[in-house]
């Protein structure tokens, strides 16, 4: 419950707040070293080994070497310098398969190299989200130049079977890029046995600051600048480091890699109970199966109810809820959720979607009031509704 | 994302004309509409007392499907009914919607959802 305005926060899928640590941390790389890390004196050596020790810490938690990440602003600067920059090193005739549930950072990236020529394949999904590997192998064979996909989805919470899906990608010599904003700190991430060759990363979404993140690049791998300048980290990023922000993605990930196996049991066994009490409601239909659902994500679609309304009573009634939708719009205006409708959902369900993401502060009390809280809402709404 | 005023937010959030709330069960006029996508719908419910042009408006409840905008506007124009006459009931425009809930131009929309569930009760009011 967050104290100031008794919102019930479940939506740690948008964002989590700094994991224990982060802050300390952050303010000590702010106070103990003001001098830039690339610069070769004392001081500059100081901020320069707070950021290896960030790397080590962010580089155990996917398996990777500290030398082969690169920093960036976010998972979204990550995911356009990992397809702009493969594309922009293979030259016009780059063919990319991705899936039409992908984040819009992957989304409209693609559509933006498909205006200068570059190939784009989007493979389709089936109703519990999750791509068909005949479909992958197909694409695969007609020439591809990387495969990008998402490792859990940001709306509900789906996983993509990377491992199988990066055997196929090595069989055919085909780079796999994941998208790992949503997976890192909640799933195991394992560069070598996954067979990864980029990775974006988000530091926001696991405790650590808004605005850094970080590519794994993996040694050999074509992939051209994207933003130019001092020619900092091997000259795939220039731009000064932000040291504290980096040291603060590094504690986060301390902090995850520390509690995550034991963190994960707890918030599926919560997931369920919140599942299993969002039934009361009935005619609240799941998003994802969950067998192949991240711990912390459940979606559901609520049928008789209109997804604004249902959105804007959960947020600003009391106890508010802080939960998302895919899509916080009209279904018959074409702007509901374009993963849910992928999945096979009709317009009117992916309209009314709730999608709930537990976290760290998350407790079996706030579960049950949350619970009550949507009964209660969908209830007083389909009232409403019924004799319209 | 759709600014909510304070006017917005608590007639969405405790309406106090929804039909599901009211004990009425004989109404004299009733109609209703949906938006071109059939997004949102609305029906109005009228109890007149009297059976001329003069007559007034005892009470008016609503059920909408939609989104807050809606819910909001027909709640609204529940209230503004009540004690006015038929002859009245025809002047209500979505300027009075406009002015009394501060729709923004996007929302206007909900006003003439209202509007039109409005005109189709009063076609049908058998007087």
């Amino acid at each position: 419950m967050n104290a100031a305005s008794e919102t019930i926060y479940l939506d740690y899928a948008a964002t989590a707040p700094l994991a224990p640590g982060v802050m300390e941390v952050m303010q000590h790389a702010l106070m103990a070293t003001d001098a830039n890390p690339a610069s070769l004196h004392g001081p500059g050596r100081e901020a320069a080994r707070l950021i290896d020790t960030a790397a080590a810490e962010v580089a155990q938690l996917i398996n990777a070497r500290e030398k082969d990440l690169i920093w960036t602003s976010g998972a979204t600067e990550s995911i356009n310098l990992a397809l702009k920059g493969v594309v922009a090193f293979a030259g016009t005739d780059a063919h990319i398969v991705s899936v039409v549930t992908e984040h819009s950072a992957t989304l409209d990236t693609l559509a933006w190299l498909e205006k200068y020529g570059t190939r784009v394949t989007r493979l389709p999904v089936d109703s519990d989200g999750r791509i068909d590997l005949g479909d992958l192998e197909s694409a695969l064979a007609d020439n591809a130049t990387l495969v990008s996909i998402m490792h859990v989805n940001n709306e509900t919470g789906v996983i993509q079977d990377i491992a199988a899906i990066g055997e196929r990608c090595a069989a055919h010599g085909v780079d796999l890029h994941v998208d790992a904003a949503q997976s890192l700190g909640r799933l195991a991430l394992d560069v070598e046995r996954m067979q990864i060759a980029l990775l974006s990363l988000s530091a926001h979404k696991i405790g650590g600051p808004k605005g850094v993140g970080a590519l794994y690049v993996r040694p050999r791998t074509g992939l051209a600048a994207q933003l130019h300048g001092g020619g900092q980290q091997r000259g795939l990023r220039s731009g000064t480091l932000a040291t504290h922000q980096i040291a603060g993605f590094g504690a986060a990930a301390a902090h995850m890699a520390a509690i995550r196996d034991s963190e994960q049991k707890r918030l599926a066994v919560l997931r369920d109970h919140l599942s299993d009490a969002l039934a009361r409601a009935d005619r609240v239909m799941r998003n994802g199966g969950p067998v192949h659902t991240a711990a912390p994500f459940l979606n559901v679609s609520v049928a008789g109810v209109h997804g604004d309304a249902l959105l804007k009573g959960l947020t600003d009634g009391a106890p508010a809820l802080a939960v998302s939708s895919g899509a916080a719009c009209s279904a018959a205006k074409g702007q509901s959720s374009y993963v849910l409708r992928a999945m096979g959902r009709s317009p009117r369900e992916a309209g009314a979607s709730i999608r709930f993401s537990l976290g760290a502060g998350t407790t079996a009390a706030q579960i049950d009031a949350a619970a009550d809280r949507f009964v209660s809402e969908v209830s007083r709404l389909r009232a409403i509704a019924d004799a319209a | 994302m759709t600014h909510m005023s304070p006017v917005w937010q608590r007639r969405f959030l405790a309406p106090g004309h929804a039909l599901a709330d009211c004990a009425i069960m004989q109404w004299q006029g009733q109609g209703g509409a949906d938006t071109p996508g059939a997004d949102a719908r609305c029906r109005l419910y009228l109890a007149v007392d009297g059976d001329t042009h003069e007559a007034r408006i005892d009470k008016a409840a609503f059920a909408v499907f939609g989104p807050p905008v809606a819910i909001a506007s027909a709640d609204w124009a529940c209230e503004w009914l009540q004690g006015r006459t038929i002859e009245a009931a025809r002047s209500l425009s979505s300027r009075d919607f406009e002015q009394a809930l501060c729709l923004a131009p996007a929302e206007r929309y909900a006003a003439l959802l209202v509007l039109d569930a409005l005109a189709d009760a009063l076609a049908r009011w058998p007087h």
